[in-house]
C-alpha cells in the first residue's frame, strides 16, 4: 500500500485516518453521500466544527450541485471564474474538472483555468453573467441597478439572478476557506478525474 | 438620510447606500408558496415580524434560505470555539472591509 505523501497546510485539519468522534461521523457523512472515500480538503478544513461540516455538504448539494434557477453547468461556469478571480487554485480546478463533467470541451476548461473567457466559446448572455461574476467578485458594493438591467437584458431572469449571486457568495466563502488553510491542489483536470 | 443620521455614518457608507436595492427582493406581503413557509419558520423562531433584507434576498431559493438560517446559526449567532462576542467583531471588521453597511 503507497504511503500518502504527508500534506502541511497552514491551519491544522483532521485527515481522514485521525478523525475520531463527531468529525469521523461527519466525514462518514460526506462519504456515505458522495459514494467516494477520501474526504476532499475543503470539507476538511471544517473539521473544527464537524457539525457545520455536515451543514456546508447538505447546502453545496442544495445550491451548487444541482440545477436549480441556473442549471449546474452555469453554476460551474460561475465556480470557476469566481476561484480564478479569487485566486484560489484548489477550488479553480475542482470547479473546472466539475465544469468537462457537465459538457464543456478542453478548450473551454483551459480557457477557464486561464481565466481567458474569450476562448471559452461562450454565449453572449454567459459572457454577460461572467462579467457580472467579476463584479460582484471584486467590490459587490460597486455594482449598480444598469449592471443588473444588462443580465436582464441578456436574458437572465430575476430568479436566476439571485441565484448566480448566491453561487459568486458560496464561492467567496470555500476560496477563502481554501486560501487561508492553504488546502493542496487536487489536479482533477491534469489527471482528467477525481483523484480523491 | 436626515442630516443628523449622516454624521453618524462614514462616507463610504453613505456611498453604498445611495444604490439602493439592486436585484429584486420578495417582500414580507408578496411572499407565496415555500417561500412564505421558510419566512414563516423564521418569524416563530425569532419572534420578530419583518424578515430581515439579508434573508429576503434569499427568498427565490427558500430551500436554501432554511440552509443558510441553520448554518449561521451554528456559526455564528452561539458561542463555539469562540465567543459571540469574538464572532461580531470578526463579522463587523469583515463588513467594514467590504464596504457592507447593511
Amino acid at each position: 500500500m503507497n504511503q500518502e505523501p504527508a500534506v502541511t497546510t497552514k491551519i491544522k485539519i483532521v485527515e481522514d485516518a485521525d478523525a475520531t468522534g463527531e468529525v469521523a461521523e461527519a466525514y462518514d457523512y460526506w462519504r456515505a453521500g458522495s459514494g467516494r472515500s477520501k474526504v476532499p480538503g475543503i470539507l476538511k478544513s471544517l473539521s473544527a466544527r464537524p457539525d457545520f461540516l455536515k451543514q456546508a455538504v447538505d447546502f453545496s448539494n442544495t445550491i451548487q450541485f444541482s440545477d436549480g434557477h441556473l442549471s449546474r453547468r452555469h453554476k460551474e461556469m460561475i465556480g470557476s471564474y469566481a476561484s480564478y478571480l479569487n485566486s484560489c487554485p484548489y477550488c479553480l480546478d475542482s470547479h473546472a474538472f466539475f465544469l468537462k463533467t457537465q459538457g464543456a470541451s478542453d478548450e473551454a476548461v483551459a480557457a477557464f483555468m486561464a481565466g481567458d473567457l474569450e476562448k471559452a466559446g461562450l454565449s453572449n448572455a454567459e459572457l454577460a453573467l461572467m462579467n457580472y461574476v467579476e463584479l460582484v467578485t471584486k467590490a459587490a458594493y460597486r455594482t449598480t441597478p444598469e449592471d443588473v438591467e444588462k443580465l436582464r437584458r441578456a436574458g437572465w431572469k430575476e430568479e436566476q439572478i439571485a441565484e448566480a449571486v448566491y453561487i459568486i457568495a458560496l464561492f467567496a466563502m470555500f476560496n477563502r476557506i481554501a486560501n487561508a488553510f492553504g488546502v493542496p491542489v487536487q489536479n482533477h483536470v491534469a489527471m482528467g478525474k477525481l483523484t480523491s | 438620510m436626515s442630516d443628523d443620521k449622516k454624521t453618524l455614518m462614514p462616507e463610504y457608507i453613505q456611498a453604498v447606500s445611495q444604490l439602493g436595492l439592486k436585484i429584486k427582493l420578495i417582500e414580507d406581503a408578496e411572499a407565496a408558496g415555500d417561500t412564505a413557509v421558510a419566512y414563516d419558520e423564521w418569524r416563530a423562531k425569532s419572534g420578530r415580524k419583518q424578515m430581515p433584507g439579508i434573508l429576503k434576498c434569499f427568498g427565490q431559493r427558500p430551500d436554501f434560505l432554511r440552509h443558510v438560517m441553520a448554518f449561521s446559526n451554528t456559526v455564528h449567532f452561539s458561542e463555539g470555539h469562540l465567543s459571540r462576542r469574538y464572532k461580531e467583531m470578526i463579522a463587523s471588521y469583515v463588513s467594514y472591509l467590504n464596504r457592507c453597511p447593511y
